[in-house]
């Protein structure tokens, strides 16, 4: 199981306030979350599209986002408390760690308003695999890829580390469907048509009398 | 990591042989070069940010050494800037805690002492351009937003530091 270190490490999160602007908080992260950059992100409009991104600006009292490498910058309106919230950005950011999925959306979103043909949906989604994804989940073991797209439905298979892994759901629902979204808007449901508990070694094997979780 | 986007490489050579010992500068450069000329698509970069700062001399530390004397800057990560002194104290900055800490006349009124900087005008991305050192008691940055008329006395960045051991860290 050595392929799967990397998702297995424990995460540090180390929050550090500002010393000067009590309304900034700094949270120095054990892994990198994007590489590049830096990239910030004004405001949640910014944030579409990007897994992270949004899951911090949905935590109530967030002003702006900050992310640069493994360190993450958070200011927070001035009438909003710590107390909670730290604990709750955290959260959100060990979230998307394991979802492997990157943190930020990089590839343009789509803003056009005529409907697409199933070929040039296809293009757009492999495209989002091919250059964001897939090269990110690899570092799991995992794999995406479309099986097909039928009446705005994508139906996809999961595969490598990712097939019978309890967290390719969070991949799949917190990480890969918050970019799809952007990209590929027409997209009204996605299908795993991967059979989890299938092959000779799923992620984690099931165990008929095993402990359930 | 399965996958690599960018090449990096960082820092002088005068800083070389602290910063990643058993290693040469050249051979860096070399791999660089060589990186990018089987790779065109990946981007290739080298970035560093410290300009006429004194170097990182750990083996220079010593507990009767000076408070007021750097013996090293370093970039610890893209947000966080280190400064070892030399008595063997380290202060870790936040860039932009640094920005906001300038004392200038623009940023504090020279008088009353009266703070005229708004932290919420600096940006959290602001970051120093090169480091230039003033004298033998501070230094300058040329800061990303355009801001460079503030010097950073020694005096007043381990001041900071020490105000720095009541600010809360936790882990999450």
């Amino acid at each position: 199981m050595s392929d799967f270190q990397l998702a297995d490490l424990p995460v540090s999160i180390r929050a550090e306030t500002s010393l000067v602007d009590p309304d900034t908080c700094k949270f120095i992260v054990s892994r990198t979350l994007h590489p590049g950059g830096p990239f910030f992100f004004g405001n949640k409009e910014r944030a579409d599209g990007s897994p992270l991104v949004e899951r911090l600006f949905a935590l109530p009292g967030v002003a702006n986002v900050l992310i640069a490498e493994s360190v993450v910058t958070i200011c927070k309106e001035p009438t909003a408390s710590w107390s909670g919230l730290k604990a709750a950005i955290g959260t959100a950011i060990r979230t998307q760690l394991m979802t492997g999925v990157p943190a930020i959306l990089e590839m343009h979103a789509h803003t056009g308003t005529q409907g697409r043909s199933d070929a040039e949906l296809h293009t757009t989604i492999q495209e989002l695999l091919d250059k964001q994804v897939n090269k990110s989940i690899a570092s799991h073991g995992g794999k995406i890829s479309v099986v097909e797209i039928r009446q705005q439905k994508l139906y996809i298979a999961m595969s490598g580390g990712c097939q019978g892994c309890a967290s390719s759901q969070v991949t799949l629902r917190q990480g890969f469907e918050v970019m799809l979204k952007r990209v590929a808007p027409e997209i009204e449901e996605i299908v795993d048509t991967t059979n989890h508990a299938a092959g000779k070694q799923p992620f984690y094997p099931r165990h008929e009398s095993g402990v359930k979780q | 990591m399965a996958t690599q986007d960018t090449m990096t490489t960082e820092t002088v050579p005068r800083l070389y042989k602290e910063a990643r010992p058993g290693t040469d500068f050249q051979n860096s450069l070399k791999l660089l070069q060589r990186f990018r000329a089987l790779h065109p698509n990946i981007p290739t970069k080298s970035g560093l940010m410290v300009e006429g700062a004194p170097a990182w001399m750990e083996g220079a530390a010593r507990p009767a050494g000076s408070q007021k004397t750097p013996i090293g800057f370093l970039q610890r990560d893209p947000r966080t800037l280190s400064i070892l002194w030399e008595d063997g104290h380290r202060d870790d900055f936040d860039v932009r805690d640094l920005r906001l800490a300038c004392r200038c006349a623009l940023c504090i009124e020279e008088m009353s002492g009266r703070k005229l900087l708004d932290p919420k005008t600096i940006r959290s991305d602001v970051s120093p351009r090169p480091i230039v050192s003033i004298g033998n008691y501070a230094i300058n940055f040329d800061w990303s937003d355009g801001h460079n008329s503030g010097i950073y006395s020694f005096d007043a960045l381990r001041a900071l530091g020490a105000s720095a051991a009541a600010r809360s860290i936790e882990n999450v």
